[in-house]
């Protein structure tokens, strides 16, 4: 717990300079289009019942949601302007991060400024027009002074609003305090999750309490107390941006990592072997299951591991199951063809969807396979977010008989509780994972072989694809981790007992992989 | 601001001047022909809806005419750039609609700084202001409006409409809101003020018996029209119908009344 705790505290400058710069700088932009659009939108209804409306429906959209959302849609424009003007720019981590945290920002904003334009008493507007204010210099010295408190108001609730969203840019491969949640919820350490929800709860609250400040200070007319909170403010953003001076963003190679435990250990293994090569070597974690490849592709990381059933259905939109060799012959000339990315090979292990129960209850239901489940049509069968949306599913549907199944999701930590707990009869587990041995689940057999093969791949992206030395200190990892060993060192990260972090496994992995592999 | 120089008289000359609201309970005006003398105190009276700030506010154009033209010594305000029009002539706001955001030196400072004055000239000039309204600068200088009683926000809204020394006062019921003792001592010290000053006056009210106590001359209006104009002594003498007529008795029946109640 304690060693969890320094972990944190050691990553904090990282994590939290990056939400300062992500959160101010969707603030700052917020503002800057949020006061010109509220002026315009107070003068003319015509402009501001449907920009108000659009607002507001933008803020409906979960946030997850709608950071997700702008990934594509960047990567989109990144092309066009690739073709159109030979520029092109990265979709990942800050820049789609940034737009959604914006329009975020914005509703507060715009509806606190049109409703106190609007709302200023008409004997001031007469007034300010009478004294021969010309309409801008009305709306400057008069109409926007006394907007302030209530439009204050309104960026003190989008600064909450933001900072508390900027933890939700982590799965699109931006660095935040989101990242201790993530990271946190994927290994069950809810040190982490603490911290990191602590942390920008913090962070918010400074913030707020520095524009409240500022803001009481402004009404109050009081130079030295509005200096003082603008410099709080300048301090607090000043700090934030010095862990990023003093460490050059010399990004070197990225190493991506999805967001689950495996990931996290393999990026750990393969960082610490291109270094020893002499690379420069960053990460980007827990991004989503299919941002990672297209982040590949577009040079966003250099490389990762995902798994060939996943990328044949995902990726290549495969429903045929042509066998394992030939899937990934396959896969690894459309990757290259298409993508430019390298397969360099197999680990040597598979991370496959399987179903799997308590041994107690398919005991005394008499449930060995999937194809014994059909004779029970009450279970009800506990699923991962995307299993249900999967063509694994379908599949397995279509040939056990089980499209009317009962289901549930749940976040997949939470899927070994369901299932012990009885909330869940059966659920969709990872073949690689060693909570599967260490709660003495059966894993029912696939007899019919509707599920594909997961092997965990390699990929490279275009840029060290034909990198000798960049491929050669990855290649030893080539048929190095055998079933047992990856489930052995998922456990350690996974377990509530003797829990080590993923750095911490990743070295003992390594140690085991020399040793078994002696070069 | 070229009309400061040789006067003509009349200097502000109404002519046919129209202006209609669609439907709503605004106080339109119909064929008003009025005009003010040089240094003239002139009160514009009548019921709520008549009209009278409607052609208040149409001769410094915060109302623009449909029909009809306002000269203003010689020229055509119509014919003026609306914005330079306002700073040349003072106007104070009912219940004074001083900026709640700004002290009482920057109230009074407003129309100085549009017309770029310099900041000793714009200082020295608050002082001079606030001396004439009789207001202790000590005291004042850095008050909000917010923390003045209704006397002395209009005392203020006085000084910011003097400040770039107008010919033209525009009052839009001043003293509506102030309580009775006080409406007479800023009544008194606006007369006084006009006298001085020789501003050429125009106050817009409903109470009789402040126009008889202010005006030179009084205009009745009722529903957009224009029922007579004259001295005070004129409308009491010779009233153009009923309504002046029963306008005018108003304080004199009130008069009467309370010497009957002190008698007894």
């Amino acid at each position: 717990m304690n060693q969890s705790f320094q972990e944190a505290w050691a990553l904090l400058p990282d994590y939290l300079s990056q939400h300062v710069i992500l959160s101010v700088s969707a603030l700052i932009l917020g503002v800057a289009i949020s006061v010109p659009l509220g002026i315009v939108a107070a003068r003319s209804k015509g402009i501001g019942a449907p920009v108000l409306g659009l607002v507001s429906v933008i803020q409906t959209i979960p946030g997850l949601a709608l950071l997700a959302l702008f990934y594509p849609l960047l990567l989109a424009l990144s092309s066009l302007t690739r073709d159109l003007f030979g520029i092109s720019f990265r979709a990942l981590g800050f820049l789609p991060a940034l737009l959604a945290l914006t329009l975020y920002a914005m509703l507060p904003i715009l509806r606190n400024l049109v409703t106190a334009l609007n709302g200023l008493d008409p004997a001031i507007l007469m007034a300010a027009k009478g004294v021969g204010m010309t309409p801008r210099q009305s709306l400057y010295k008069v109409e926007l002074p006394l907007a302030a408190p209530q439009l204050l108001a309104g960026i003190r609730t989008a600064t909450v609003w933001v900072v508390g969203i900027t933890t939700l840019s982590t799965p699109i491969g931006q660095t935040s305090l989101g990242n201790y949640i993530f990271t946190g919820l994927q290994t069950e350490n809810w040190i982490f999750v603490l911290f990191g929800c602590v942390a920008a709860a913090a962070l918010a609250m400074v913030l707020d309490f520095l524009l409240a400040v500022a803001g009481a200070a402004l009404s109050a007319g009081s130079r030295p107390r509005l200096a003082l909170a603008g410099m709080g403010l300048i301090v607090l953003i000043a700090a934030a941006l010095v862990p990023g001076l003093i460490h050059p963003s010399a990004r070197g190679v990225v190493i991506g990592a999805k967001n689950f435990d495996e990931q996290y250990i393999l990026a750990d293994v393969m960082a610490d072997r291109l270094r020893q090569s002499g690379f420069a070597v960053s990460q980007k974690i827990d991004l989503g299951s299919t941002v990672a490849l297209r982040a590949l592709a577009a040079s966003d990381i250099d490389a990762y591991v995902d798994y060939s059933g996943t990328l044949w259905g995902d990726a290549m939109h495969r429903t045929d199951m042509p066998g394992r060799q030939a899937m990934l012959a396959q896969l690894k000339s459309w990757l290259a063809q298409r993508h430019g990315v390298a397969l360099v090979g197999s680990l040597g292990f598979e991370n496959a969807y399987v179903f799997a129960m308590r041994t107690d209850r398919a005991k005394a239901l008499h449930i060995q396979s999937l194809a014994d489940i059909a004779a029970h049509p009450d279970l009800m069968i506990g699923g991962d977010f995307e299993i249900f949306s999967r063509p694994e599913w379908r599949r397995v549907a279509v040939a056990y008989g089980l499209s009317t199944m009962r289901r549930r999701q749940y976040q997949p930590d939470f899927l070994y509780r369901a299932v012990m707990s009885g909330d869940a009869d059966l659920v969709s587990a990872f073949s690689s994972d060693g909570r599967i041995a260490r709660y003495g689940l059966t894993i029912l057999d696939d007899p019919k072989g509707a599920l594909p093969p997961y092997d965990a791949v390699l990929l490279v992206g275009p840029a060290h694809a034909h990198d000798k030395r960049f491929l050669e200190s990855l290649r030893p990892l080539v048929g190095a981790i055998p079933l047992p060993l990856m489930q052995q060192a998922n456990l350690m990260v996974d377990r509530d007992q003797d829990k080590r972090t993923p750095g911490q496994t990743a070295a003992w992995l390594e140690a085991r992989i020399a040793q078994d592999h002696p070069q | 601001m070229g009309f400061h120089k040789n006067l003509p008289d009349p200097l502000i000359e109404i002519r046919d001047v129209s202006k209609a609201y669609g439907g709503s309970g605004k106080e339109g005006v119909s064929g008003l022909t009025l005009t003010i003398r040089q240094g003239e105190f002139l009160v514009l009276i009548g019921p709520s809806g008549s009209g009278k700030t409607t052609t208040l506010n149409m001769i410094n154009r915060l109302v623009e005419p449909d029909r009809g033209t306002i000269w203003i010594e010689g020229r055509n305000v119509a014919e003026t750039d609306p914005v330079q029009l306002r700073r040349g002539i003072g106007y104070v706001f009912q219940e004074a609609g001083l900026f709640p955001h700004m002290t009482v030196a920057e109230n009074i400072a407003v129309t100085p700084r549009l017309l770029g004055w310099d900041e000793a000239r714009i200082q020295a000039r608050i002082e001079e202001l606030l001396t004439l309204v009789q207001l202790d600068s000590g005291a004042f200088h850095e008050r909000r409006p917010q923390r003045l009683s209704g006397g002395q926000r209009q005392r203020v809204a006085l000084a910011r409409a003097l400040a770039v020394r107008p010919h033209i006062l525009l009052l839009d019921e001043p003293f509506g809101a102030l309580d009775p003792v006080t409406r007479e001592a800023v009544a008194a010290d606006v007369r006084d003020i006009q006298q001085s000053l020789g501003l050429t006056t125009m106050m817009v009210t409903h109470d009789m018996t402040e126009a008889l106590l202010l005006a030179d001359r009084i205009a009745v209006m009722r529903e957009g029209t224009l029922v007579q104009t004259g001295t005070a002594r004129e409308l009491v003498n010779h009233p153009a119908d009923s309504f002046v007529a029963q306008l005018i008795e108003t304080p004199r029946r009130r008069a009467q009344a309370l010497a009957k109640t002190l008698a007894l």
